[in-house]
């Protein structure tokens, strides 16, 4: 199916969202120089996801703390956390690899190709975008620690 | 297409929603009396809030092809994904929000003959697992600054914008304009319904102050800009604006609210506070009615972020 989008889209669309990333990313270092003190203390959630480390084992519900008896016993979340960040980060890499190969593979330049492998082409392209800025993330962290 | 008149739509959508809401809240303090304030409180009202939300679809017509059987399934795998990544088992959630990220996209090719609307659902779908990801590459030291608020949101943000732009999907379809009513209305409804939500949420809540610093401006500023741009638009874009507007292109407009505000209650999971996760539906839908009222993103923006700074602006205060 084509998109039914291709038709009403207008010259100055990428320059709209081009210009809605700039303010975040401007925002964004805004608020960085902002927050002089590093430390976290308030906002406990992105999205509804609880960050990390002290602020989970002290979430509480009315008062009384959820996590940190039933479930935790004496295991750390921060350590928890540690491990999933570094299997997350492993996932990452070995995605943005393995979505990258197909991409080049599946080409539509080496050849004809089947449609499903063409839609799933359209539909993986802008998960390897981020994909790949993620890996970016990584790498760009790894030799910051190296350097540090 | 329109799938009902405007006039049945509230009337539908009040009905389910407040339906859903009472049921949860008192399933919630009946749990209460077996589990305390435990992680299986959280789990088993999780559990019966989806069961109940899903089954008033069902029980209401929801149903149709393979979109809608998947639907279901995205609900579900959003709710295993929020409980594991919020316990000692994160590991397993994080596994889970790889699987959404990739397979919902692969869904969305597969389904490709059920229509464009459809397909972008799925992929956006896909996308909402994304902000789970985006945490993987920091340093652990590094999720606990003030400054990774933004630079979680700002790659949501990167997400949503490559999505836009590779699908050109243009910026007016999400809700991005002036919309049907005056702009110093939209932007003073949305103020009033946020401070009032705000009020509403801070007792389910009492969440910390935010503290970055001893200046009061600084606090103040990254407040405003944080909860407005940074939580408020990025996540209306993502969940009415993309989700919930293309929903409305195959199935009724009632059943889009309902649905979108389901899914964005389960990614409220990790507050560990089953009321929130029912006040987060009923945000989601008076968000959601407000974007259909008024054709624009400006008033649920505006509800979204007031509503949060009202929230810590209490927890400053009291």
């Amino acid at each position: 199916m084509k998109n039914v989008y291709c038709k009403k889209a207008k010259l100055s669309h990428s320059k709209s969202l081009l210009l809605l990333l700039s303010t975040y990313v401007s925002l964004a270092l805004f608020t960085s120089l902002l927050a002089v003190n590093p430390t976290f203390y308030g906002l406990s959630t992105i999205l509804g996801t609880t960050v990390l480390g002290t602020t989970v084992l002290g979430t509480t519900v009315l008062g009384t703390t959820v996590l940190g008896t039933t479930v935790m016993g004496t295991t750390s979340l921060v350590g928890v956390y540690g491990e999933v960040l570094f299997s997350g980060q492993l996932a990452i890499s070995l995605l943005a690899i393995g979505i990258l190969t197909y991409l080049e593979l599946s080409d539509p330049s080496y050849g004809k190709t089947k449609r499903l492998v063409e839609e799933l082409r359209r539909s993986w392209l802008p998960l390897s975008a981020i994909l790949v800025i993620l890996f970016m993330l990584i790498v760009a962290f790894r030799i910051w620690a190296i350097i540090a | 297409m329109d799938f009902d008149t405007f006039r049945s739509f509230p009337k539908d959508l009040a009905l389910s929603s407040s339906l859903l809401i009472i049921a949860s809240i008192a399933s919630y303090f009946i749990l209460l009396i077996f589990f305390n304030y435990t992680y299986e409180l959280l789990l088993s009202s999780n559990i019966i809030f989806v069961i109940l939300g899903l089954s008033m679809l069902a029980l209401r017509g929801f149903r149709g092809n393979a979109i809608f059987r998947l639907l279901y399934i995205i609900a579900i795998l959003s709710l295993s994904e929020e409980v594991l990544l919020n316990s000692a088992f994160a590991w397993y959630g994080l596994a889970l929000a790889f699987l959404g990220f990739v397979l919902l996209p692969l869904s969305g090719a597969i389904f490709e003959s059920e229509g464009e609307e459809a397909r972008v659902v799925l992929e956006v779908c896909g996308l909402l697992f994304a902000t789970r990801i985006v945490f993987s590459p920091f340093p652990i030291n590094l999720l606990m600054s003030a400054s990774i608020l933004p630079a979680i949101y700002t790659l949501v943000m990167m997400g949503i914008v490559f999505y836009l732009w590779f699908r050109r999907i243009p910026l007016t379809r999400v809700g991005f304009k002036r919309g049907l009513i005056r702009l110093p209305f939209q932007i003073l409804a949305g103020i009033f319904i946020g401070a009032v939500l705000g009020l509403m949420e801070y007792p389910i809540l009492r969440p910390q102050p935010v503290d970055i610093g001893p200046n009061m401006l600084h606090n103040a500023l990254y407040l405003i800009i944080t909860m407005m741009v940074f939580v408020g638009l990025t996540e209306e874009l993502l969940f009415r604006g993309l989700l919930q507007n293309h929903m409305q292109g195959f199935m009724p407009r009632w059943q889009a609210v309902h649905l979108t505000s389901l899914i964005f209650a389960l990614f409220h999971i990790g507050w560990l506070n089953p009321l929130e996760v029912v006040f987060a539906y009923g945000a989601g839908v008076v968000f959601g009615y407000m974007l259909i009222k008024t054709d624009s993103l400006i008033a649920p923006t505006f509800a979204h972020g007031f509503g949060n700074i009202m929230l810590y602006t209490l927890a400053q205060i009291l």
